[in-house]
């Protein structure tokens, strides 16, 4: 086996992302027909890479 | 190394020294009246140039129609780095990495995607994948069977909302293990599961309730009340999730007040072309209580003799690992390539672009309906909130109107005739990301045309 590699989560940094593939924004009012209780209320822990 | 090991004269040897006249003779096992005479569209044997004439053919008849088809598979901008990565001499093999000591970087991919889909899904634990979502279900209802002690029945509630597919395939795989697969059906002003008809199901053993979000008709379920009500008479809750979708809703783990049992998916929208219908890859969640009886395998992070760092498979209740009789399942092979792609689209996406290409799906589709409810003899099946899919119902069959939107290079939805023939001219359609406002005004107003000429006839 090879020495510890970091996983891409340790190499992740809040805010970074790669936002030239991202769609842009439709703005919240696109999501005013989903009821809040339907909603996911955190973001999933994705990486956050750049 | 020879890629055509065999020459004639070998092919003929081997036969010889086996008692064998010719290769035919070795299936004369399988009774004549199964036996396959041709493949309809399959031509016979083709030289390597003659097999890409046929393709750049069949391509060319495809052409590249604006799609708004999704039932299941979904037309996503998939970032150029996803496949450039993905097919690195590094990636490119679909098998499974037995040996530790020569293949950490894939068993890392796999680690890092089942952390993320884990995460996606609110769930505790993640196996390697399985075929694709279909099968996912028909594994996760005998999974269930497994877990529940509570119940002694082999029986799960499935409602219609679910994909006809997935329960076709659901019954074609665990109904010939036992499982009773019982259909529940919808409400037929909603579009989401009648809690009417759960109610018939009071007091019985039950097993596992499966349930689609967003549905089939691309309705949004009341999850927590359906979790919480199979919850209190014991009965598992799975759930079949869209993993875009999960971006913006409730993931399964938070469902109710104790959160599903086991969820599973389809998981081509993550980073995986359309494609004649696959390959693409199943994902499978669970609690950790339920981890043993999780088909497939798992890839888990350890350290060696010296301490040192490394991944490795590990819990593979498969039946080249155990006993066959123990073996949790013998077909839950993983789909390396494809969780590859998907793991680097996720982490080129995070949690801010997957957000955005869940919403940005969800407002193309509310132009969509929004257009082509201005159209006459068109409405929509079902009121209520969608995520990125919806039923319109038409004035008349819903086949010719299709055929004549594809003449004009537009795939305008799926008929469900064959599927819900009680719903009448109803057709399901999808728009994702992908599509802008002039797509959806190209679209609009070739339905438009269409409809009218119709009337005209």
């Amino acid at each position: 086996m090879r020495s510890h590699e970091k996983v891409i989560f340790e190499q992740s940094e809040p805010g970074r992302g790669a936002t030239d593939q991202w769609p842009r924004d439709p703005g919240a009012a696109a999501l005013a027909d989903i009821p809040q209780r339907l909603r996911r209320t955190g973001r999933p822990l994705l990486p956050e890479l750049g | 190394m020879a890629f055509i090991p065999h020459t004639p004269a070998d092919v003929e040897a081997m036969l010889a020294r086996i008692g064998v006249p010719n290769i035919e003779a070795l299936f004369d096992e399988i009774p004549a009246a199964l036996r396959v005479k041709s493949l309809a569209g399959i031509p016979d044997e083709l030289n390597e140039m003659e097999i890409g004439q046929l393709m750049s053919e069949r391509a060319r008849q495809d052409g590249r129609p604006l799609c708004f088809i999704g039932a299941g598979a979904y037309e996503h901008h998939i970032p150029a780095a996803v496949w450039a990565i993905t097919t690195r001499g590094e990636f490119y093999s679909a098998y499974t990495p037995y040996q530790a000591e020569a293949s950490q970087g894939t068993l890392q991919l796999i680690y890092e995607y089942q952390t993320m889909i884990a995460s996606l899904t609110g769930m505790q634990v993640a196996n390697a994948s399985v075929y694709d979502g279909a099968s996912a279900v028909a594994e996760a209802s005998l999974m269930a069977v497994r877990s529940n002690r509570r119940s002694k029945s082999q029986r799960i509630l499935i409602p219609t909302t679910v994909h006809p597919h997935y329960r076709k395939v659901a019954v074609a795989t665990a109904g010939n293990q036992g499982l009773r697969f019982e259909e529940i059906p919808y409400s037929a002003g909603e579009g989401v599961i009648a809690a009417t008809s759960l109610a018939h199901h009071e007091g019985e053993d039950i097993a596992a309730l499966v349930i689609q979000q967003p549905n089939f008709f691309g309705r949004l379920e009341d999850v927590d009340a359906l979790t919480d009500w199979a919850h209190a008479r014991g009965i598992l809750v799975i759930a079949v999730v869209n993993p875009t979708s999960l971006a913006l809703l409730k993931p399964p783990g938070s469902w109710g007040s104790k959160g599903a049992d086991i969820a599973v998916g389809d998981g081509q929208p993550l980073g995986v072309p359309l494609s004649s219908g696959g390959p693409y890859f199943g994902f499978m969640t669970t609690r950790m209580e339920y981890v043993r009886q999780m088909p497939g395998r798992i890839v888990g992070r350890t350290v060696d003799l010296q301490g040192r760092e490394g991944f490795t498979l590990t819990l593979q209740a498969r039946e080249q690992h155990i006993r066959r009789a123990k073996a949790t399942s013998n077909i839950c092979t993983n789909q390396g390539l494809l969780v590859t792609a998907a793991t680097i689209y996720m982490s080129l996406m995070g949690p801010q672009g997957l957000e955005r290409t869940a919403a940005a799906a969800h407002a193309r589709t509310r132009e969509l309906l929004a257009s082509l409810g201005r159209l006459q003899g068109v409405r929509l099946a079902f009121p209520g909130p969608v995520f990125h899919e919806a039923v319109v119902l038409l004035d008349r069959p819903v086949a010719p109107v299709l055929r004549s939107l594809a003449s004009r290079g537009i795939l305008g939805g799926l008929d469900l005739g064959e599927y819900y023939p009680e719903l009448g001219h109803a057709m399901l359609l999808c728009a994702t990301e992908t599509k802008t406002a002039a797509d959806i005004e190209r679209y609009a107003a070739a339905l438009g045309e269409v409809m009218q000429s119709a009337r005209a006839a």
